[in-house]
Parts: C-alpha cells; structure tokens; sequence
C-alpha cells in the first residue's frame, strides 16, 4: 500500500494517520445510503478533501515543527487515506492544520502532486483549489437527486478554508482519524440547494461545520 | 547500418536544432527601467530559460491545446495588436461561438495582481487554465490536453530541452505558458524614450499638450509607467441588458463591486481596439466622448469619474495623439514573439 507521506525536516520514524469515513460512529462505505430524519436519506459517493499547513504546536500555540505542503485525502481511494507524521517533539500538544489549501499555497500558483489541477480539484474560471469535493445521492419526499459540494473560495469574506487544531493523542502509532460526515448531512437537510459549485456564505457555513466533523483516536 | 544510424542521427539533430532558442535570446527583465516598481511574479518559482519561453511559446501559437484543434491562445491573442483580439466586439472561440468580453491585450503581466477582466484568476501560471477549459473558448480539458501533448514527439522533445526530461504535466505546461507570456514586456515606446532622454525623442505640442490633459484628468486611473493601477473601477459604462455582466461582483459578490471591472493598460492602446471589457467602443475618439458626455451614473461610479471632464475637440485629438506615444512598436514587431514556425512546423 502507498502511503502519503509528508517529510518534515526534522522527526525521526514516522507516524501514521489513518482517515475512514463515518456517519454516527460507524464507518461509512461507498454508495451507502444513511437514514436521515424528517425521511430523508443519503449516500456519500465522492468525498475528497485538501489538508494542508501542518504544524505542530506547544501549549502555547507557539508552532515548532511545520510542514506548508498539501495532501489530498480521497476517502475512497485507500492509497490517500493514511498519512505519514514525524514524530512531535516532546513539549508539543496539538497538529495545527487545514482542512483545504492554505491561502499561501493557493498564492503560489499552480503545484504538482496532489496540487496537480489535472486531478480535478482546481477552479479555472475563478482561480484557485477547491477545499473539498463531496458528492453523493440525497432521497427526500419520493425523490432521488444528486447533490453536489465543491466548497472554495479564498477572497474574504467567502475564503472557506478551516484552520483546526487536533489535541495529539497520547500514544503514538497510529492515529485513526475519522470524518463523522452526520452533522454535515443534517446540514444539508434544511439547505435550500445542495448543489453549491462556487465560493458562497453557504459554502464557508458548511465548511466550518465539516471541520467539526474530524475526531483523532 | 552505418548510413542508416546516421540519417537517424541527422533527423534527431535536426529535430534538436529546429527546437533550438534564438541565440539572440535575452532576458527581458535585464532592461527594464530603473523608475519601474518591482514585478510581482515570483521569478523565483519559474525563473526564465530561453527554452522553456520557446517551449511556452509554441504552446501559446498551437491550436493543440484546443478541443478540435483549430484555436490557439493567438486565435485572440494576435501579436500586431499586443495580444488584443481586434476586429470583434467580443471574443469568439471554438466552434465560432461568441464570448461575453473582448480578449484583454497581453503585456507586462509580470506586474498584474490578477488577470482577466473581472481578476479571476490570481496567478499567471493558472491564467491559460481559463480559457483552455471554457466551452465557448478552446473546450478542452487539461488531462486532454495534456495527453496529446504527450503522444507528440515535437513536445517531448520540447519539454525535454526545456525542463531537462520529458515528463509533461500541467505544472509545466502552465509554467512554460508563463514563461513565454512573461517575455512580452513592453518598455520601448516613444514615451519611455522621452522618460529616458535618450537624444532625438521629444513630445510634439500636440503629444506635450495631450499629456498634460492626459494627467490631470486619466492618470488617476492610468499612472505611469504601467499606465493602470491595476484597481477595479466602475468607468461609468451603460451596463448591457444582454451581457448582463456585472464584472468584479460576480468573483466578490459585493454590491459594491458592480460593473467594476480592472483597469487596463494604455500601453499600446492606440492598436487595441475595439476598446473597454465588451469591445463597445471602435476607436479612441468614441472612448473619450465617452469620458467627456456619455458617463452612466450610479453608486458605483469610479470617484474620479464624479467631476465632469471637459474637453475641446483638439483637446480630444491632442490627449489622443499623446496615447500614440505609448505605442511600442519594438514590442509589436518582436520577431521572439511571433508565430515559431520553424519549431511547430520544422521549417523557417
């Protein structure tokens, strides 16, 4: 298996993060449809979300070890969902990192790798990378219709990015770090349209509550 | 055996050669005027090499990089006319469709905070992703695109030379894109040489008279030396009812962006036309009778645009024949940045 790997300069053996998919606390396949209240239901078939501006940080917040790169976690392609971490120095407490790309990567221009654009994450036509990408099928009132989130943007106020900062776990090995996509569902629920394609206050709303959706174990 | 390997040696050294920079090559950036500011593009990131600016340039004339490879980047971007697409109101592009604005001209984009009309798109080397994905502009897609290119020997032999193997991705392929669009750097005009005294260049009365109307009523918007500031204004055109185009508010969706579109270039103006985002205006004349009676009102109007501008008739011609002077006829001839037949087609 092929690990994303991001190598800091210093840190000796790496450790590993593992991403999964969940809705409620139970590990979310492909295509699986999920009850919902009020009758509705819906199935989760893309999910593909940038991280980026990895840092680890004391107490503090006083950032010790930082990594600017970007990886892609494809949750649906098991080659993009574990990734490689440094060793955090003894003192530190927390991952600093975001959930899409930071603005200063985004200013950088076009990257390679997981910053190709060819790999369908970048806007042409208002620059920029999208954060993330969540796709699925949503039933509702004898309905089947796709709904679709491609949530970016970087000019304030629609810049939708999400700073988060994880407590690091007490152990190291591996970290399970799971996506609970129910909040973001119940969300969705009440949202007058679920096909949001470009930078919009909904766009930044939901992508602070998916960045309430990450539990580390 | 031995004829054989040589003629293959022979085509491969042509193929070489026709690939091959002008030894003449030199880097713009080299001359640019000291009284310049400093280019925002991170040379640093993508520092120019004569062989990826002609690999970039090959890119810009193919019409490869379209869906049915008819339209180039030149289709809208014609050098004689520094880069602007002249003779249509609005661009069209594949399949003869038409776009909503006419194709900016392309010069010193090194210095653009942004580009496009309404600043998109945030970095040059993302910029060719535009229109090479637009529907109504070349219609192709990037893994497409990149796909020919890479079935193309002429191109893995470029991208080899240029950037040292031959894999072709779409960094490179935007980045050579860039280099070559940053070479079209236009510092050569009447007006620069007078800036710089170089013997023999002076305004006329007429010039001398049309840049002080220039600078009292334009330069807020059009400062020297880059002749824009890049800001996006609200120039007091009557929005079109079909176009509907509401320019910076559509990226920032602020009221207070409507109908505010950037500020272009004078540089080269006079050979530009048609002029402003929709191409409304043929000649430089109905721009300035524009400016002087036609301004429409509203609350986005540019602030400099508040106070009426009075101008005469030969004040008019005098403000105009002072724009001639930003014509820079080295940049507009510049054998470096016109069609490179030699390496798309292998003969001069």
């Amino acid at each position: 298996m092929c690990w994303v790997q991001l190598f800091w300069a210093q840190g000796a053996a790496p450790l590993t993060m593992q991403f999964q998919l969940y809705d409620q606390a139970q590990p979310l396949p492909p295509r699986t449809w999920v009850a919902l209240p009020e009758g509705a239901r819906a199935r989760i078939d893309v999910c593909k979300i940038y991280l980026s501006g990895f840092a680890y940080a004391d107490a503090q917040g006083e950032q010790l070890l930082t990594q600017p790169q970007a990886v892609l976690v494809d949750f649906f392609t098991p080659e993009t969902t574990q990734l490689q971490l440094p060793i955090p120095p003894a003192n530190c407490q927390h991952l600093i990192l975001t959930q899409g790309i930071t603005p200063a990567l985004n200013d950088a221009g076009i990257g390679e790798g997981p910053l190709d654009p060819a790999k369908g994450m970048y806007w042409t036509w208002e620059t920029g990378y999208i954060h993330c990408k969540i796709e699925g099928q949503w039933q509702q009132h004898g309905r089947t219709t796709p709904f679709t989130l491609h949530l970016g943007g970087f000019l304030p106020p629609l810049q939708s990015a999400q700073r988060m900062e994880w407590p690091l776990p007490s152990s190291n090995g591996v970290w399970h770090t799971t996506l609970d996509l129910h909040p973001l569902l119940l969300a969705l629920l009440h949202q007058p349209k679920r096909d949001l394609m470009s930078p919009s206050a909904a766009a930044v709303a939901l992508s602070q509550t998916l960045a309430q959706c990450w539990r580390v174990r | 055996m031995l004829a054989r390997s040589l003629k293959v040696l022979g085509v491969g050294l042509m193929a070489v050669l026709c690939l091959s920079f002008d030894p003449a090559w030199t880097n713009p950036y080299d001359d640019i005027p000291a009284s310049w500011p400093k280019p925002l593009y991170a040379f640093a990131n993508n520092p120019l090499t004569p062989n990826k600016v002609l690999l970039g340039r090959m890119l810009f004339y193919d019409p490869i990089l379209s869906r049915n490879g008819q339209v180039s980047c030149a289709a809208c971007h014609a050098p004689h006319t520094a880069f602007a697409h002249t003779d249509h109101k609005l661009s069209h592009g594949i399949d003869d469709q038409i776009g909503t604005r006419n194709a900016p001209a392309l010069q010193n984009l090194a210095w653009q905070p942004y580009y496009m009309w309404d600043g998109a798109v945030h970095h040059l080397d993302a910029q060719a992703l535009a229109p090479l994905t637009h529907p109504k502009e070349m219609g192709e897609t990037l893994p497409n695109a990149l796909r020919k290119l890479r079935q193309s020997p002429k191109y893995t032999t470029a991208f080899a030379q240029a950037w040292g193997d031959t894999l072709i991705n779409a960094s490179r392929m935007l980045k050579s894109l860039s280099q070559f669009m940053l070479t079209l750097v236009s510092t050569q005009s009447k007006f620069d040489k007078i800036q710089s005294k170089v013997p023999g260049y002076a305004f006329s009365p007429a010039e001398a008279h049309g840049y002080a109307l220039f600078q009292q009523h334009c330069a807020h918007c059009h400062p020297a030396p880059l002749f824009t500031t890049y800001q996006f204004e609200n120039n007091g055109l009557q929005p079109d009812s079909l176009l509907q185009d509401r320019g910076r508010q559509a990226i920032s969706q602020r009221k207070a962006d409507a109908y505010r579109f950037k500020v272009p270039s004078l540089r080269n103006v006079e050979v530009t036309a048609p002029y402003m985002h929709d191409g409304r205006y043929p000649n430089l004349a109905m721009v300035l009778y524009h400016y002087t009676h036609n301004l429409h009102a509203s609350v986005t109007l540019s602030k400099a645009l508040r106070k009426p501008i009075r101008l005469s008739e030969t004040d008019k011609a005098d403000v105009i024949a002072f724009l001639t002077t930003l014509t820079d006829d080295t940049f507009l001839r510049n054998p470096n940045f016109q069609y490179p037949r030699q390496a798309l087609l292998g003969r001069p």
